[in-house]
């Protein structure tokens, strides 16, 4: 019942979808045939758990987390901020357009290759994450706030609504539920994404290093790790789409 | 209230100096086919949009009905009167007037097209403003609901009687509450009478005036 | 109608497998990493003709060990040239293998643009140094080399591969493996310290091995001693060999397309020699590897099988 209000009513479908991937995962382990290239399921669940009671497994977890939360925190500012300023003048997002352009198309993991020579290891993925998240939250905040009804604008105008008012009692609750959702997604993926520069960057005291030092000896610990990496990012996007969706609804 | 102004969209000419007189205090009903610039009117006395020349009289505090309820979706009936900045005693006495008290905790999405209309109709008259404009609130309404609402503007007409400009394209609607009649035709007021209230769908001689100068 | 469709899927089906079956590879599969290991069957790549039973594969380094750990020991090469600590954890506690020898002794060399020479060990505190595959026979050698000389404040960066050289901010000291050290020259990066030397041993450290299937060994005594002789000659003829002819043995001898990192103007006789490459057969060398094997044990926890002598192949292949 609990699971059922927490993941909603096609919780059945959901873990039949879980159950299938676990089915491929141990057919194709039989068929594989070797341990160094795909270990076996229960060897993976194994460690998956005893990862948690692991101290150095808390301590990069906590440095990976901050990475994405330094990234996510930079990128939302500055998306906030450039997205209400393209919003009020027509012309900054013009001038500003070719600059996202160039900030959306840019092969961000090829990119840290660069950073990495004028930085470091333990910076260098928080600046990646950063490049990728920004042009996602920008777009996403400046279709939130476009998506501001203009009748209810208009409202406010003709009731002469002071703008505080305006943005505390309409902007923000119009936008926040979307931005909520976006800032989710954004979370997931920047913990994607930071883990990945980590491995690229061999970023000291990481997830991605400790995926770097499972490789050589430990595959199952691999795929936990990889795991733990997923469940991470679901589990973050989850969240806040959750909260954003209890938002868009008005309480009875 | 006397407005004299010009208005242009682009290439389109919608008014060029008209001139129009709304006296105090009372509903004057503003009809005219589609296009012809009757929500323009509207929008220039509430300062939704610029235009050229003046209007004389207060314009800095309306309560404006539109076609659509237009109330928050995440604010409760309540907090939708607190949102245009009027207080707890106010707000009260506004619900009470339009039979409504019984919303007040509730969300938009939980009334009907009509009970969220009321609440419309609650805000825009809740700080008692010296102008109030409706732009045909009860165009989208069945015939019983219309009625009722109807009965409810004149409810709150009565309670502080304010400067009405009422636009719609009901003549039956215009004829049951409005105490001037002007029919505007490219630009221009065509027709402009005083006229008495009549039971709504009543045929009168006023009815036919009107028609006339619509159809003409 | 249809039913004359299915009859002859069916046996066209069963044509296709045994044909398949029929012509199923019965060759001996010889598997050896990119790199130095490679070098140590140069010869034996040179002469191959193809048709003479044994076929050769030279594969990514990455992927080496997989070759001998699949459940279906037919998939399993007969032969494989793996890094020693890999072979004795994954085959050192069962009897499908033996080891045959050790076909490198050690090609790592520690590189800086500063050009002192390091002889004391303590040259390294307080520094950070970019070690190739420090999870693997580099670190755990370098890891071994520091922990006996009791320099502990040292901050290891594991690299991949010859092209980090000079990324890594701080790091002054590289440990890197040739044929990738010469390379390094033109980046302005010279030879500082010999980490064989270091080590401890005049013979370097047993750093790749020989391994064969315990079957193949039975079944065929005369294929297995010939074999291990043109491995030993294989080292000797790499002294007069071109980086040309050496680097057309193994790209001959890849798949998959995968392309030798080998470059034949590096293969200079002076880079060769200190590849490391020659042969010592399983039982001149089996002291040596059990201390190899003792002291990277200590260092690293993920090194837990110690083989008993029967992992030995103690033939002697010189009689």
């Amino acid at each position: 019942m609990l699971l059922k209000k927490l993941l909603g009513k096609h919780i059945l479908l959901m873990i039949g979808g879980v159950a299938l991937l676990t089915a491929v995962w141990i057919v194709a382990y039989f068929c594989v045939g070797n341990d160094l290239l795909l270990p076996s399921f229960g060897e993976t669940v194994k460690d998956f758990f005893l990862l948690w009671i692991d101290g150095a497994f808390w301590s990069a977890l906590g440095v990976t987390l901050l990475r994405v939360l330094s990234a996510f925190v930079l990128s939302f500012a500055l998306a906030v901020l450039t997205a209400v300023l393209s919003y009020l003048y027509p012309s900054f997002r013009a001038f500003f357009a070719p600059i996202l352009a160039v900030l959306r198309s840019m092969p961000v993991l090829a990119v840290l290759l660069i950073i990495l020579v004028w930085t470091n290891d333990g910076v260098a993925p928080v600046i990646v994450a950063f490049l990728s998240l920004y042009p996602i939250l920008y777009t996403q905040t400046l279709t939130a706030i476009c998506g501001v009804d203009n009748k209810l604008l208009q409202m406010s105008k003709a009731y002469r609504v002071p703008m505080s008012v305006q943005i505390t009692k309409l902007y923000i609750p119009t936008v926040a539920p979307a931005l909520i959702k976006a800032c989710g997604l954004a979370l997931g993926f920047g913990v994607k994404l930071t883990v990945s520069a980590e491995v690229l960057a061999r970023s000291k005291h990481s997830l991605g290093v400790l995926m770097q030092d499972a490789r050589g000896f430990d595959l199952p610990q691999l795929f936990a790790l990889v795991i733990v990496a997923c469940v991470l990012g679901f589990v973050i996007e989850y969240a806040f789409v959750c909260v954003a969706e209890r938002m868009q609804r008005g309480k009875k | 209230m006397k407005l004299c102004i010009t208005k242009r969209y682009r290439e389109k000419c919608v008014f060029d100096g008209f001139a129009l007189e709304i006296p105090d205090g009372e509903v004057t009903c503003i009809l005219g086919a589609s296009g012809v610039g009757k929500t323009t009117l509207l929008h220039c006395l509430a300062g939704l949009t610029p235009f050229e020349g003046e209007i004389d009289g207060k314009t800095e505090n309306v309560g404006f009905v539109f076609q659509e309820p237009r109330l928050l979706p995440f604010l409760t009936v309540e907090e939708n009167l607190t949102y245009v900045g009027a207080n707890e005693d106010e707000i009260r006495t506004a619900l009470e007037t339009l039979e409504i008290s019984a919303y007040a905790k509730r969300y938009p999405d939980t009334l009907s097209g009509g009970e969220q209309q009321r609440v419309a109709l609650a805000r825009a008259i809740v700080k008692k403003p010296p102008l109030l404009l409706l732009d045909e609130p009860f165009s989208s309404l069945d015939l019983p609901l219309k009625l009722r609402l109807l009965s409810a503007f004149k409810t709150l007409y009565q309670s502080y009687t304010p400067t009405v400009v009422f636009v719609t394209h009901d003549i039956d609607e215009a004829l049951s509450i409005g105490q001037r009649i002007v029919v505007l035709k490219d630009g221009k007021a065509v027709y402009s009478a005083r006229v008495t209230p009549c039971t709504y769908g009543e045929n009168t001689t006023e009815k036919q005036s009107v028609l006339q100068a619509i159809t003409q | 109608m249809k039913k004359l469709a299915c009859i002859i899927a069916g046996f066209t089906l069963c044509s296709a497998c045994g044909f398949v079956a029929c012509t199923k590879n019965t060759d001996i599969t010889v598997y050896a990493p990119d790199g130095a290991p490679a070098l140590a069957l140069a010869k034996l790549l040179k002469d191959d003709t193809k048709d003479d039973g044994v076929t050769y594969r030279i594969v990514n380094p990455q992927t080496v060990t997989t070759m001998v750990t699949y459940k279906d020991e037919n998939k399993n090469a007969d032969l494989c040239v793996l890094p020693l600590t890999d072979a004795t954890q994954y085959l050192g506690d069962k009897d499908d293998y033996k080891l045959l020898g050790v076909v490198t002794h050690g090609n790592l060399y520690i590189i800086s643009q500063d050009q002192t020479q390091v002889t004391d060990v303590s040259a390294f505190s307080g520094e950070e140094i970019g070690v190739l595959q420090l999870q693997k026979t580099p670190g755990q050698v370098f890891k071994s080399i520091l922990q006996k000389n009791g320099v502990a404040d040292v901050t290891l960066t594991n690299i991949t591969g010859g092209g980090e050289v000079g990324a890594l901010s701080n790091v002054k000291y590289y440990v890197l493996a040739e044929p990738a050290v010469t390379a390094q020259k033109g980046k302005g990066f010279h030879i500082v310290g010999n980490v064989q030397t270091l080590y401890g041993g005049e013979n370097g450290f047993p750093q790749a091995v020989l391994v064969a299937k315990s079957s193949v060994i039975e079944e065929n005594p005369a294929f297995i001693k010939e074999f291990v002789r043109d491995v030993q000659s294989s080292a000797t003829w790499l002294a007069t060999a071109t980086g040309e002819e050496i680097v057309s043995a193994v790209s001959s001898h890849t798949e998959n397309g995968y392309q030798t990192t080998l470059k034949a103007q590096l293969l200079q006789p002076q880079t060769l020699a200190r590849c490391g490459v020659y042969f010592t057969q399983a039982k001149d060398a089996k002291t040596e590897i059990e201390g190899f094997l003792q002291d990277v044990s200590a260092i690293d926890e993920h090194i837990t099988v110690i083989p008993n002598d029967g992992f030995y192949c103690l033939t002697d292949f010189n009689a």
